[in-house]
């Protein structure tokens, strides 16, 4: 055909020319359609029987705290406080995490009074300051299970007692060292554990004391603030099929 | 990535859109390869933003049919995204009718295409919602008439070309060479796999890893959307072959090249790896390793979502489908060609820093000497795309069209498609609100 004559529907599909090339090429395509059509059947079949069962599978948890200070801590955190005075400090769980596998269990601080560190002998045990601790949890950055039950949230101390904080960081993780789950496959039963995002964010914990200034009688004012440690320690696990 | 994807495809759709309505002395044919191009792209970016919110929220096993049905949300967002795949692939079944040439009676076509997309549009999602999508997938078989159409163009006007040294010919062969590789370009990279018969053993890991049981034709649908990808690419390459051998290669040969060189590479780690394949069904599944991931994400599932939008946007401006002369039109064009230029050149960056340890402070000096040097090409790239577009049909003996024929009008043609989106968002709004 030369390019004076008209293009029309006919022609400008098939000339003589392309007409065999074009149905041998799309004749191969067929085939190749064909071929793996009747390949993917005998896997179709096994795909069913493999899905229609569901054995049970042991999951096992390995837990650590996540050790950045040397001492068994995430963090530790030492200041002061005035009398009357409430604070709220913040520490970043954002970028804990060693690696991909690992997700956070949960959240354990502990609130530790000077008089109980035994830093200051200036101030002895009947001088005890009351503390109060919140943890931040309205508008908190930080993706946790803030109704679950096992959580502490709040304390309350004039003893010279440290004060404990917990917070559930991943969903239905009990501390428990292994667990049983009924899935069709490996995947399936890692999918619980596999959830990324927990325990991420910013955990504030908010704390106001009230010194008590005086020693008692022949003692008169001792002192009128209070130098306060904050432990955090954040548990990771690793979870994994047991062969 | 998905996010780039639905970003750039909504943007792009929505300025071919708008370019579209605003352009007067357009033909009707290339009106309406714009309306088509335009709506594909649309509802392409609805579904990369319903299933990107999707994996934001459930992760990436959520694609095969694995969503937590107590959420509201995710079986709204499971459902619309499928429905607006289901369109676009509706939209795509008719653009071989219209472009490079226009194959139905001019009389009726243009009303009769609309009609037919918007009906099994609405009818395919409706009867995929009723069946709780077990035969989604299926749909890819409406991609066959227009494969073969392209094909058949492809073949016969690159012997032409060269039989004949009809130089104007090779524009129709590039035309139809570059809407196979934008309809079929997800799928290109798995030619070697698919020619080896090794991609099923690769779906039946999701499956079994999914816990998702496929119906044989939603398997089919699967199979068959791999067959023609990869038929497409291996035609395409054998064509571009034998042209090279008798007049030489061009640019898109080489594009062809590439495109077949990646998948053969992909076809070898594919292999390489079939005992991790297979794992899942033998004994317990084992991971791929990282080298073979990062492969994957770089050819397979990163680059192939900006196929589509970056070769529809090339086709609407080198084949003239949009009225870019104009000066109102120009700097839209403009915007278009960086948006892009610079979501390539992004991409491709970010892709690189995940395996390869540049500091940001590097990849992002990088970007920005990208984008001085685009800002100052940009006016000679825009001139030289926009003067040298010319209309595919230009300079070919092809019958004068009569203008108003079969014609349909612009707002005619989005109250419809816009009817459709609104439908299928309802519908999926509806579906999930009733907890089926």
């Amino acid at each position: 055909m030369g390019q004076d004559e008209e293009l029309t529907t006919k022609n400008i599909l098939f000339t003589k020319d392309s007409l065999v090339p074009t149905s041998i090429a799309i004749g191969l395509a067929m085939l190749m359609l064909t071929s793996t059509t009747i390949d993917l059947m005998s896997e179709l079949e096994e795909t069913a029987i493999f899905n229609s069962e569901t054995p049970d599978w042991t999951v096992l948890f390995d837990t650590q705290v996540i050790d950045l200070t040397g001492e068994g801590h995430t963090y530790i955190h030492t200041e002061i406080w005035g009398d009357g005075e409430e604070k709220i400090i913040d520490f970043d769980i954002s970028d804990l995490l060693p690696n991909d596998d690992t997700r956070i269990a949960y959240i354990v601080a502990t609130i530790v009074p000077e008089e109980n560190t035994g830093i200051s002998p200036s101030e002895p045990d009947w001088g005890c300051d009351s503390i109060g601790v919140t943890v931040v949890s309205d508008n908190s950055t930080l993706l946790a299970q803030w109704n679950d039950e096992r959580n502490i949230l709040r304390g309350n101390d004039a003893d010279c007692e440290d004060i404990p904080v917990f917070i559930q960081a991943y969903p239905n993780f009990y501390d428990d060292n292994s667990t049983v789950v009924a899935a069709k496959n490996e995947f399936q039963a890692m999918i619980p554990w596999t959830e990324d995002g927990w325990g991420l964010g910013e955990l504030s914990i908010q704390i106001k004391i009230d010194v008590q200034s005086y020693g008692g009688q022949g003692v008169g004012i001792v002192d009128d603030d209070e130098e306060i440690t904050i432990e955090v320690d954040v548990y990771a696990f690793t979870a994994e099929i047991q062969e | 990535m998905i996010m780039v994807a639905a970003i750039t495809d909504l943007m792009l759709g929505m300025v071919t859109l708008i370019l579209l309505s605003r352009g007067s002395g357009k033909t009707t044919s290339s009106r309406m390869a714009g309306l088509f191009i335009g709506w594909i792209l649309v509802f392409k970016g609805v579904e990369y933003l319903l299933m990107a919110t999707l994996q934001f929220q459930s992760g990436l096993y959520v694609i095969f049919g694995n969503v937590d049905a107590s959420s509201l949300e995710n079986t709204f967002l499971s459902s619309a995204y499928r429905m607006a795949r289901i369109v676009s692939l509706m939209l795509m079944c008719f653009l071989p009718m219209v472009f490079p040439f226009r194959l139905l009676p001019r009389k009726w076509d243009g009303k009769m295409m609309l009609g037919a997309a918007c009906l099994m549009s609405v009818f395919v999602s409706s009867i995929y919602l009723v069946t709780d999508f077990v035969y989604f997938n299926f749909e890819n078989i409406v991609l066959v008439p227009g494969f073969i159409i392209l094909i058949a163009i492809y073949i016969r006007f690159t012997i032409a070309e060269v039989k004949e040294e009809q130089q104007n010919f090779r524009k129709i062969s590039i035309a139809a060479g570059l809407i196979l590789i934008a309809l079929h370009g997800e799928t290109m990279t798995y030619w070697l796999s698919q020619v080896l018969s090794i991609n099923d053993d690769y779906q039946q890991r999701f499956f079994i890893t999914f816990n998702w049981q496929p119906t044989l034709v939603a398997w089919f649908g699967i199979n068959l959307w791999l067959t023609l990808g990869s038929a497409s690419i291996l035609i395409l390459a054998a064509g571009e072959t034998w042209r090279s051998t008798k007049i030489g290669s061009s640019s898109f040969s080489i594009l062809v090249f590439v495109i077949l060189l990646v998948g053969m590479i992909a076809g070898i780690a594919d292999y390489m790896v079939l005992d991790i394949v297979r794992s899942c069904y033998e004994v317990t599944c084992e991971k791929f390793p990282t080298a073979f991931n990062l492969w994957y994400e770089f050819t397979s599932t990163s680059l192939v979502f900006l196929y589509t939008p970056i070769l529809f946007m090339y086709i609407i401006l080198n084949y003239n489908i949009i009225e870019t002369q104009s000066g109102e039109n120009r700097w839209l064009t403009r915007i278009i060609v960086i948006m892009m230029l610079l979501i390539v050149s992004s991409v491709v960056l970010e892709l690189v820093q995940s395996f390869l340890p540049i500091p940001e402070m590097l990849s992002a000096a990088i970007l920005a000497i990208i984008v001085a040097i685009f800002i100052g090409w940009e006016e000679k790239i825009v001139d030289r795309l926009i003067e040298s577009a010319q209309s595919v049909t230009s300079g070919l003996p092809i019958s004068e069209e009569n203008s108003g024929e079969g014609e349909v009008g612009t707002k005619t043609f989005h109250y419809a498609m816009g009817a459709v989106l609104i439908y299928i968002i309802l519908l999926s709004a509806l579906h999930s609100g009733l907890g089926l």
